[in-house]
């Protein structure tokens, strides 16, 4: 498969007067997103039950 | 790394590094709790839980080998397959002291027509309150979505803004009405890229 180019990353050098101005509007509406229900993770797998011969013994010591 | 960018903080600008999170970046986030003093502690709290909800995505997507923790990843997962969903965490960590190693997570998808969708965007709750002195962290993340875009050649950014984000996104696009939706467009995107240069390009020229 090609090999992905490499990735150059941005550096900010100045702060705009537009990011400057969205500072402001983000100190006041963060801008944070999700939701609770919006995904049904699917369920943890069972937990193996206790094993039945255990549960015997506890009765038969309760009798 | 994806970009470095600027924020303020009470105490003057912090430099902050985006990357893709990689394993074990989930630990520092499950960290977060919300500062003694905060003036809106609901919002504190969305922020610990968007986080946590956003490790677990990401973490079932990393168990199914459908989570990138690299820009090579992401493009080689896509170029595999064109139509595969892909999905990745942007991180915001500090470069020097700070309130939190991690000050924002956004956990996005690629979709199968290789556009993005922001599922959870959070800043550290320290970063959230409306008095405490912190700007910029959720427009920086923002940003960095607006870069893998370029990358991936999407087009589009959408998401689905709550009651209190609105309003942030409907000014960060330019004043178009936002309700539980937006849409970040080609243009849009490359507004929000522009702010920062390429690392070549404040590099002084090599000598001929």
């Amino acid at each position: 498969m090609k090999k992905a180019d490499t990735f150059e990353p941005l550096i900010q050098t100045h702060i705009s007067e537009w990011m400057r101005e969205m500072w402001e509007v983000e100190a006041q509406h963060p801008p944070m997103i999700g939701s609770r229900l919006k995904f049904g993770l699917p369920l943890s797998p069972a937990k193996p039950k206790r094993a039945k011969a255990k549960a015997g013994k506890r009765a038969a010591v309760k009798a | 790394m994806i970009a470095q960018l600027s924020i303020q903080t009470p105490s003057g600008p912090q430099q902050v590094r985006l990357e893709f999170a990689r394993m074990g970046d989930d630990a520092e986030m499950k960290k977060w709790r919300t500062p003694r003093k905060h003036s809106r502690p609901d919002l504190a709290a969305d922020s610990i839980e968007l986080a946590r909800l956003a490790g677990k995505r990401w973490r079932y997507y990393l168990r199914r080998n459908e989570a990138a923790t690299s820009m090579d990843e992401l493009l080689e997962k896509v170029g595999a397959n064109a139509k595969r969903e892909v999905g990745f965490i942007i991180i915001a960590k500090a470069i020097g002291e700070s309130v939190s190693s991690t000050l924002g997570v956004a956990w996005c998808r690629r979709t199968w027509c290789n556009h993005l969708v922001l599922d959870f965007l959070t800043v550290h709750p320290a970063l959230n309150d409306p008095v405490g002195g912190y700007k910029g962290m959720g427009f920086g993340m923002f940003i960095g979505i607006a870069v893998v875009a370029e990358k991936l050649g999407s087009h589009l950014v959408w998401g689905e803004a709550t009651e209190t984000s609105c309003t942030f996104y409907q000014k960060l696009l330019g004043g178009t009405p936002v309700l539980d939706h937006f849409f970040f467009g080609f243009e849009a995107l490359a507004a929000l890229r522009e702010q920062l240069p390429l690392r070549s390009q404040f590099k002084p020229k090599s000598k001929p």
